[in-house]
């Protein structure tokens, strides 16, 4: 007797594997997918401490993200599992096993599906843990240096988290067999759906949200706004997403049913009545396919730009190995002299083992928060906290010219770069009560390199050359006004001609050099690319870890949903199809009509998502800006290729699905 | 020519693992004229059951020749069954087999669908067949909203829509209770009365009692051919349950 439980255990989840060995491989994923990112956050086993800030705080959003998903996702599937058990577990009721036995039996199905669960998921864990390292330490553009060792307290984390979990649905389903009678537990899966009633509130209301999601998407001008409003677009969209596809797909069924020489054919008459009969839960379904999709889509194509887009950044941020700059007053009585500051640099370089060290270009800019008094009236607004501020870069000539390689009239006025052009005619400047106007000239045509790559703030950003004796004007003018001289940044970029890894330690010493001699200046300082090239690398590449590890996560997830969705559907029809087959319909015919049904759930989802992908695609745009990448050509390329590979896998679950499908109902 | 005409029907069931074989069938012949409603009585396990699915070409026999209007059953090849039965052929089952995904309409219309006839010749064929079934009221109403003589009703009209040469019938009245049953077998008779052949598989002698004929099938064998030849439903009941009895203690006697 001792035995019999968990003999019945075992046999149940042999006789259910259809529906089981799925949800199985739900739990070893995630286990596996949480051991590895709260493995892989663990600092004494990264060399270098700068770069493991980016990548712990990657890992630890990374597994409070599986861990939601976790929660969520396997109480869905646990629920749908216990579902569709009502019947036999009522039938057991009936015929004898009380409700301890059903819940001992039940008992030892989770504890099975635990064992097997978890610890499968800590060795696939393990397993993978080396090939991550060594993805992440790729992609980090560094050796593999680090150890994969296993983690105890990760292992005993995962198993106690994920161990609760089960623990959870196996309470929960425990309530639900003791709250019902037997004969309701009988009759639980039997009851028929209505064909859904046309609802225009939900209609109206997923019109609204979604049509509010995309409009925020396309009216965004900044990426300050985008950074604030991605989320609430991110929620109108899903909302929309679930009210649409319950309101508006069962719209579209009824029309194609009113149209009766549509509806009246051999392929379609099925498969249409079929959907409209399920449609409610089918709607919901299908959102969450399209949702799930979507997620997936965005956050791969999301981090696979940024990735791809640090490299073109670096050298843009960084035209030579070494940036030196200055910040000096150009109004003050001996201003920085730069050929002497260029010259001590040279000497200071040799002295360090840099001898073929080469001056490679320079620029010279200011940047300040402004607010708008009229058209092209802007005053100077250094407490920073207004509404209707504008950032505004201003450079010499010299400085525009140098690194756009483009040329600039000597007229005296003020060239303007704005998203959106300038229409003023003049820009006037005011520091406290003093002003200044210059007439508008050309606009410029871009933004220098070395400014716009830097982070990217938006549609309220100005970019304004001017002549360098109106900078020296200006900067009086403020000092007039209180506020001191105008800071101007000053920046030589050299190449030293040596290796790049040992400049860090380089430059640490530079400072202590003789800088005397070459003006007025302050806040000397001394960056080196490759430093720069490696943080930026260990930031982006956790992004695109993550992202691809999610994005993982969250098709495994969508697969899964589609999966039992058919499964659960094929043993529905299985009956139907008998009796579609005693009345005279053919095997062609039958694979011809669930052809089109399954296509339909495969690729309506699919296609919404395209739609969502491509509304999101200017919102990423600003987004990415943050991180100084706006190349249109990698972020279409980058996006189409991530919904190339995505549809391919699409397609497979399609047809492993189909056949599937085929083999309960054929 | 009969319209019907079963050879020498045998059909033998080997078992999967070996044990001795089942005779389901051996040896029914007999024949239907067009315009006769046929009962087929017997108990369970007779091979009633078998004898029909063969009717209908859901099953081939292991020996022996079905004829309808003198073609062979087993001539027709295997792609053109499905529309063969759909054409020539009309089932009514026991558990309605009415699919709950289509209105009640829609399911009397299934068998044109799958046929690919015009949407007005449908609708042309359905409302007599609707009024004289009584189902006018219902036909925008899905199955489970309707009573099981209703679903019954549709499932007829649905066997009947395509003017089909045999209406082949499995204790149609096996899951209806007595009012329904009676009115069922009412219509079915009425039917019968406008010429349309039926064979109808039964249990009960309350339903055999409204064909005009009786088949009684014993161990795969036709036992007994009982004909109405006028008599009253009353009478022809008496003489179908003495049959019954007969036949009942023949076995027990042989047995």
């Amino acid at each position: 007797m001792g035995k019999l439980y968990p003999r019945l255990a075992l046999q149940n989840i042999r006789r259910g594997r259809q529906f089981y060995l799925p949800y199985l491989f739900t739990v070893l994923a995630t286990c596996a997918a949480f051991y590895l990112v709260l493995a892989l956050n663990r600092p004494e086993l990264w060399p270098d401490s700068t770069r493991y800030v980016y990548l712990s705080s990657f890992m630890l959003i990374g597994s409070f993200v599986i861990g939601l998903f976790a929660v969520i996702f396997l109480t869905y599937t646990g629920r749908f599992l216990s579902k569709r058990r009502q019947r036999e577990l009522g039938l057991s009721n009936i015929l004898g096993m009380g409700k301890g036995h059903i819940a001992l039996t039940l008992g030892f199905e989770t504890l099975y599906l635990a064992l097997a669960g978890i610890g499968g998921g800590l060795l696939a864990g393990m397993a993978l843990q080396g090939v991550c390292t060594a993805l992440l330490c790729a992609l980090m553009d560094m050796p593999p240096i680090f150890s994969a060792a296993p983690s105890l307290s990760a292992m005993a984390t995962t198993a106690v988290f994920f161990a609760v979990i089960l623990l959870l649905n196996l309470l929960l389903d425990l309530a639900r067999v003791k709250l019902q009678k037997p004969v309701e537990l009988l009759r639980e899966s039997a009851v028929g759906e209505k064909e859904p009633k046309t609802r225009r509130l939900l209609a109206l209301v997923g019109l609204l949200a979604l049509g509010g999601g995309y409009a925020i998407a396309l009216g965004v001008a900044s990426a300050a706004d985008a950074l604030v409003l991605y989320f609430p677009a991110v929620f109108l969209v899903i909302l929309g997403t679930y009210c649409l596809f319950t309101a508006v797909s069962i719209v579209i069924l009824k029309l194609l049913k009113k149209n009766k020489s549509f509806y009246y054919r051999p392929t379609h008459f099925i498969g249409l009545s079929g959907m409209l009969y399920r449609m409610k839960r089918n709607a919901v379904g299908l959102a969450n396919i399209c949702v799930l999709c979507t997620m997936v889509l965005v956050m791969v194509s999301g981090t696979l730009t940024l990735y791809a887009g640090s490299e073109a950044l670096i050298p843009r941020r960084y035209p030579g190995e070494v940036t030196v700059s200055v910040t000096y007053d150009p109004a003050s009585e001996t201003p920085l002299d730069p050929d002497a500051l260029d010259a001590r640099f040279a000497a200071c370089a040799q002295r360090w083992g840099y001898p073929n060290a080469r001056k490679v270009g320079q620029a010279a800019y200011t940047s300040l928060w402004f607010v708008k008094d009229g058209d092209g009236v802007f005053r100077e607004d250094a407490t920073g906290s207004g509404q209707n501020r504008s950032y505004l870069y201003l450079m010499p000539y010299e400085t525009y010219e140098e690194r756009t390689g483009l040329s600039i009239p000597r007229d005296g006025a003020a060239h303007i770069y704005r998203d959106g052009g300038f229409a003023e005619k003049t820009l006037t400047l005011r520091f406290g009560d003093g002003a200044v106007e210059y007439p508008v000239g050309e606009p410029l045509e871009t933004i220098p390199d070395v400014i716009s790559a830097l982070l990217y703030v938006g549609s309220e950003d100005y970019y304004i050359a001017l002549p360098g004796e109106a900078l020296a004007q200006l900067s009086q003018l403020r000092a007039q006004s209180g506020l001191g001289g105008l800071p101007l940044n000053w920046y030589a970029y050299w190449d030293l001609g040596g290796d790049p890894a040992s400049y860090a330690t380089a430059l640490h010493a530079f400072p202590a050099s003789d800088w005397s001699g070459a003006g007025q200046f302050d806040g000397l300082t001394f960056r080196d690319r490759e430093s720069f090239a490696q943080e930026y690398y260990a930031l982006n590449s956790g992004f695109f870890f993550l992202g691809i590890f999610l994005g993982g996560l969250f098709l495994l997830a969508t697969v899964l949903i589609i999966y039992y969705k058919q499964l659960v559907e094929g043993y529905e029809d299985q009956a139907r199809y008998r009796i579609l087959r005693s009345v005279g319909m053919d095997r062609a015919t039958i694979r011809r009509s669930v052809d089109g049904q399954l296509l339909v759930v495969f690729f309506a989802p699919l296609l919404v998502s395209a739609v969502h992908l491509a509304f999101n695609f200017p919102l990423v745009r600003w987004l990415l800006s943050l991180f100084g990448v706006y190349d249109l050509w990698l972020e279409l390329g980058c996006t189409l290729g991530v919904f190339g590979v995505f549809l391919l896998l699409y397609a497979a679950v399609y047809r492993l699905t189909a056949r599937a499908y085929y083999k309960i109902v054929g | 020519m009969p319209m019907l005409e079963v050879r020498e029907l045998k059909k033998v069931y080997a078992p999967r693992f070996g044990g001795s074989k089942v005779h389901a069938l051996r040896g029914v012949s007999f024949t239907l004229e067009e315009g006769e409603f046929t009962a087929v009585m017997g108990e369970s396990g007779s091979g009633k059951t078998t004898l029909l699915n063969i009717l209908a070409a859901l099953d081939q026999p292991t020996e022996g020749q079905v004829l309808l209007d003198g073609g062979d059953l087993s001539r027709v090849r295997e792609r053109d069954l499905a529309a063969f039965r759909r054409e020539k052929l009309g089932f009514i089952f026991q558990e309605f087999n009415l699919l709950d995904t289509f209105s009640l309409k829609d399911n009397i219309l299934l068998p044109l669908v799958l046929a690919g006839r015009r949407v007005r010749e449908m609708e042309e064929r359905l409302l007599p067949l609707a009024r004289a079934l009584e189902l006018e009221e219902l036909l925008g109403k899905f199955p489970y909203e309707v009573s099981g003589g209703q679903k019954q009703r549709a499932a007829v009209a649905r066997a009947l829509i395509t003017q089909p040469r045999l209406v082949l019938a499995d204790e149609p009245t096996g899951a209806l209770d007595s009012r329904s049953a009676e009115q069922l077998l009412r219509l079915l008779g009425h039917f019968n009365g406008q010429g349309q052949t039926i064979v109808m598989v039964t249990h009960s002698i309350q339903a055999a009692s409204h064909a005009q004929r009786v088949l009684f099938i014993k161990d795969g064998a036709i036992s007994r051919d009982l004909r109405r030849e006028g008599r009253e439903e009353s009478r022809f009941y008496t003489a179908i349950s003495q049959a019954l009895t007969a036949l009942q203690a023949g076995g027990e006697n042989r047995g």
